[in-house]
């Protein structure tokens, strides 16, 4: 049977026909509109990292990628990575195949981490500026949409092996079985890595500094600077069946960190914190389609997330024998159902776009307590239950007049605890021809508080003495209006780049504040951020690729006094070269100027500026199935942290070096 | 307004043929049938707004007389079935022919519009926007396409492009042939070829494609989307357009065959970036499709 039309001319008729396989993945699925869009034509700045760079950039985990994407700076503390998005902290949104990965039990956390493996993703996509138009509340600053692979993406089977100078060791897996009309695929993956954060382990010159900016060096606290290993699990299957799928997600992880200052107060520090978060996913859903005319998708998905952290303190307060004796842990359960339904009428030159993406969510925290003098377990010491709606009800409506795309749409927010929001969104691409692309955007966003902050959370507070989080039932959600200009350039594979300039202003941005031991968290003054991204990637000739972004970056007070924790600039670059069919070299840096302390968190002060180098290189001997790739970071690395900021009359500033060069090993085999 | 006569004169002679195949009556004769028959028929009717179409479906002889009761001045016969009734009861009618597949299909009283792509816009397409590959490689049963061989290389030469033959004359040589010829070729051509473009041959090439890093090059969309870098594709709503245009032309130069001239360059990024191929294309092409 020949491939193509002429099948369908032989016998007459198309029962076989060819165009019907995979036609909707002509356009890729876009953040930017939930619908099928070419990214030159998304109203928005998108980066779109594909699996190729992640291997070949040696990105392993969603922080090292967003590191390479222009508006993005990760700063990494003691407890994990921050991400910075325009200035701001913690404002992202991550979507995992169209499930906003939001948690009630800690709602500013942003899972960048090693909790999600890149190994099984086929892409990713950044997407910045405001997204609640279209995918709720907490797409407040930027959207990374993590896109898992399919049967389509890998043969039968692929494997991804890695080990590394900082007691890494992990194995990867995915395997894929598509006989007609059915698919399924299957990733696995497990990781043990000795913490996170590995420039603070074993470093006992090294300060921390308790609230009020008293410094104790690392070994006082620990006694012994070291560190447990993390380990990360992970085990996705998704199974295809015509127009229905069914994907389901585990994820699992006991993460330790050096040491927590989980409230930045003066009595409640330890080591080894210890995090565990098992997470399941359930989606499934069908796609419906009515000629070219209508196209319906609904989702049905389950996410639940248990936690368990443990905090031991360091009571500097007792005596030597009690010191190192107290604990803390957070226990917590949350389920969400929801469903997401959306509907697209295409009539010519507009596609109609309607949705609604409800969930109903059941949170449940508690903490136990061990007093350090006594021993005494208290549990359920605190104890919260949370039941909360939230849904968000969205139209846009894109018209295409040929050179010119306009898309405006609108969301309504609500969520039980917060006022009604209602988040317009607006953008005009203009194509100019040989590639050149315009684009303004105007858009609006609301982020909601963490729901700690709103009923209050404490592990000592009913013990009597440490430190808690009090309840402010009075927080409103944060929001926040940006408008973007900008231009691209796409030419096929052999280049893109885009320039960028934003404008935000925020209203009740969430501070934090501790007083007497106790946080407390308020919406803040307004803010102003306001910015310039550019990007870009050339492969100028078969064996050479070079990419690169920079940001200029400020967040101000009305007052004009700059403000936040990000850089004013920071940037990277890096470049492939093919040397040989089976050789690729490949090295990228990373830099950052002076960059102030986030308010609360060191006490006031800078961090230097920085440069780090790390290089990889790739072999693939022709004709095996196994690639091999040995990378060295931090070949060059200019004190990471320059200096821990100094207070006067009470620290000195402290040198921190970067982290020791760190190599690994990673093989890859595709069968 | 005398000084005006010559030029309305002028304006009504340039008219005259519009006015009058404006006034033809067009019967698109399709068969039932796969979704590129429907485009192509819209295409046609994009020249010929008063077009009616008669779908074919029980008795030919009399689905011939319905069309004759419309008394058309042009027929255009989309799919085999059309194509049978038109030449066995129509043969006294302009007939414009398309989604023939074979030559010994084609009567010496119609037009008809070739079932693939010219080879010289085939690789013109390779040659503009894959930069790089020169040698293309092209797996064929010498005794079904040794004809579309010849053609694709004289199209080649004046591009700097050459063809390398890969011969089998049967299923089981294809394997043991690819294999040799990996390292000869910076792409794999696919043509019609009825021995080796099957769908089990085809998907499995694809597959060792990919393990080998080379890109693939279809003839029709499916390709793209099963893994192909390119595929370059007829425009079928091109090709309707093309037969009012061939009517409205020449409606009487029957026996003439003519290449699509609308295609559709379909680039599957996905495939690219995998392979590390290059595509230079401007995505500002109406003629280019992408598959990201």
């Amino acid at each position: 049977m020949l491939v193509g039309p002429g099948v369908a001319w032989a016998q007459g008729a198309g029962d076989d026909d060819p165009f019907l396989l995979g036609s909707d993945e002509q356009l890729s699925y876009s953040a930017a509109t939930r619908g099928l869009e070419r990214p030159q034509d998304a109203p928005g700045f998108l980066v779109i990292v594909y699996e190729r760079d992640i291997r070949e950039r040696g990105y392993r985990t969603l922080a090292d990628l967003l590191a390479d994407v222009p508006g993005f700076f990760l700063e990494r503390d003691e407890r994990g990575d921050i991400v910075f998005t325009r200035g701001l902290a913690q404002t992202i949104l991550v979507v995992y195949d169209g499930v906003p990965l939001v948690f009630d039990t800690g709602r500013s956390e942003i899972p960048v981490g090693e909790e999600i493996s890149l190994a099984g993703v086929r892409s990713v996509e950044v997407l910045r500026g405001p997204g609640t138009a279209l995918w709720g509340a907490n797409a407040f600053n930027g959207i990374v949409y993590i896109r898992t692979k399919d049967a389509v993406d890998i043969g039968a089977a692929h494997l991804l092996a890695d080990i590394g100078t900082t007691e890494r060791a992990g194995l990867a897996g995915e395997a894929a079985y598509s006989p007609d009309n059915f698919s399924i695929y299957t990733a696995a993956r497990i990781l043990r890595e000795r913490g996170p954060l590995r420039r603070f382990k074993n470093t006992p010159e090294r300060f921390v500094f308790l609230g009020g900016g008293i410094g104790v060096p690392v070994s006082e606290i620990d006694g012994t600077g070291e560190l447990d290993p993390s380990l990360y699990a992970e085990v996705l299957v998704k199974a295809r069946w015509k127009q229905s799928h069914l994907e389901v997600r585990y994820s699992d992880f006991v993460r330790n960190n050096v040491l927590s200052s989980h409230s930045h107060s003066l009595l409640q520090y330890g080591r080894n914190e210890r995090q565990r978060a098992p997470t399941l996913l359930v989606l499934g859903g069908n796609r419906w389609a009515y000629q070219q005319l209508l196209t319906a998708r609904t989702d049905l998905f389950i996410l639940t997330r248990s936690r368990n952290d443990s905090f031991p303190l360091y009571r500097e307060d007792l005596n030597a024998e009690h010191r190192r004796g107290g604990l803390i842990r957070l226990r917590g359960g949350e389920i969400h159902v929801g469903v997401s339904a959306q509907g697209d009428l295409r009539l010519e030159p507009q596609t109609i776009t309607a949705g609604v993406q409800a969930s109903l969510n059941n949170s449940e925290v508690a903490t136990d307590f061990i007093d350090p003098v006594t021993g005494t377990l208290s549990q359920g010491a605190v104890a919260q239950k949370l039941t909360n709606s939230v849904v968000s009800a969205y139209v846009q409506d894109r018209v295409d007049l040929g050179r010119t795309r306009i898309t405006v749409g609108t969301s309504v927010d609500k969520q039980s605890d917060f006022a009604l929001s209602v988040n317009p969104r607006a953008g005009v691409v203009t194509r100019l021809g040989k590639g050149w692309i315009t684009k303004a955007l105007y858009g609006e966003a609301i982020r909601t508080p963490d729901l700690f902050d709103v009923v209050g959370i404490s592990g000592g507070a009913a013990a009597g003495d440490v430190v808690g989080v009090v309840a402010n039932p009075d927080l409103r959600s944060e929001k926040a209006r940006t408008a973007e200009i900008g231009a691209e350039y796409r030419r096929g594979t052999l280049a893109w780049g885009s320039a960028a300039a934003y404008a935000s202003s925020i209203e009740g941005l969430i501070e934090r504040s501790a007083n007497a031991g106790v946080v407390r968290a308020d919406n803040g003054p307004r803010r102003f951020a306001a910015g310039f991204e550019l990007a870009g990637q050339i492969q100028p000739t078969q064996r050479v690729r070079l990419h690169g972004a920079y940001t200029l970056s400020r967040v101000f007070d009305p007052d004009g006094n700059v403000v936040g924790g990000a850089p004013t600039h920071f940037g990277s670059v890096g470049g492939a070269y093919d040397v040989l069919p089976w050789l690729s070299l490949y090295a990228t840096a990373r830099g950052a100027t002076e960059r102030p302390t986030l308010d609360g968190d060191y006490g006031d002060g800078n961090f230097g500026p920085y440069l780090v180098i790390d290089a990889r290189a790739g072999v693939r001997p022709q004709g095996w199935p196994v690639s091999f790739y040995l990378g060295v970071e931090n070949l060059l690395n200019s004190q990471y942290d320059h200096r821990n900021p100094s207070i006067p009359g009470r620290n000195p500033a402290v040198p921190i070096p970067g982290d020791p060069i760190a190599g690994y090993l990673m093989v890859e085999g595709r069968f | 307004m005398r000084r005006l006569l010559p030029a309305a004169l002028f304006i009504a002679s340039c008219l005259t043929p519009v006015a009058a195949w404006a006034q033809q009556r067009a019967v698109v004769l399709r068969s039932a049938g796969p979704s590129p028959y429907q485009e192509a028929a819209a295409g046609f009717r994009e020249g010929y707004r008063n077009a009616q179409e008669v779908i074919v479906a029980g008795n030919r002889e009399q689905l011939a007389n319905r069309v004759r009761e419309i008394d058309p001045d042009i027929v255009f016969a989309i799919g085999p079935a059309a194509h049978d009734v038109s030449t066995r009861f129509l043969s006294d009618v302009p007939v414009v022919n398309a989604f023939i597949s074979t030559p010994e299909d084609r009567s010496g009283s119609a037009i008809y519009i070739e079932p693939e792509v010219a080879a010289d816009v085939q690789l013109r397409r390779i040659h503009n926007t894959l930069p790089g590959r020169k040698r293309i490689g092209v797996m064929f049963d010498p005794e079904e396409s040794l004809e579309r061989i010849e053609e694709l290389e004289r199209a080649a030469a004046p591009l700097g492009l050459s063809i390398v033959r890969i011969p089998v004359e049967r299923a089981g040589q294809i394997g043991p042939a690819f294999r040799e010829a990996t390292s000869k070729i910076d792409a794999l051509l696919f043509i019609p070829d009825a021995t080796v473009s099957t769908k089990g041959n085809v998907k499995e090439l694809l597959r060792r494609c990919i393990v080998e890093r080379v890109p693939v090059i279809g003839y029709t969309q499916w390709f793209a989307d099963n893994g192909a870098v390119l595929s370059v594709s007829i425009d079928y709503r091109g090709l309707g357009r093309q037969a009012a245009d061939q009517a409205k032309r020449a409606p009487d130069a029957g026996g003439r065959v003519v290449s699509p001239q609308a295609v559709i360059a379909t680039y599957n990024m996905r495939a690219a970036r995998k392979l590390n191929v290059i595509v230079d294309v401007d995505f500002d092409d109406p003629s280019v499709r992408t598959i990201e």
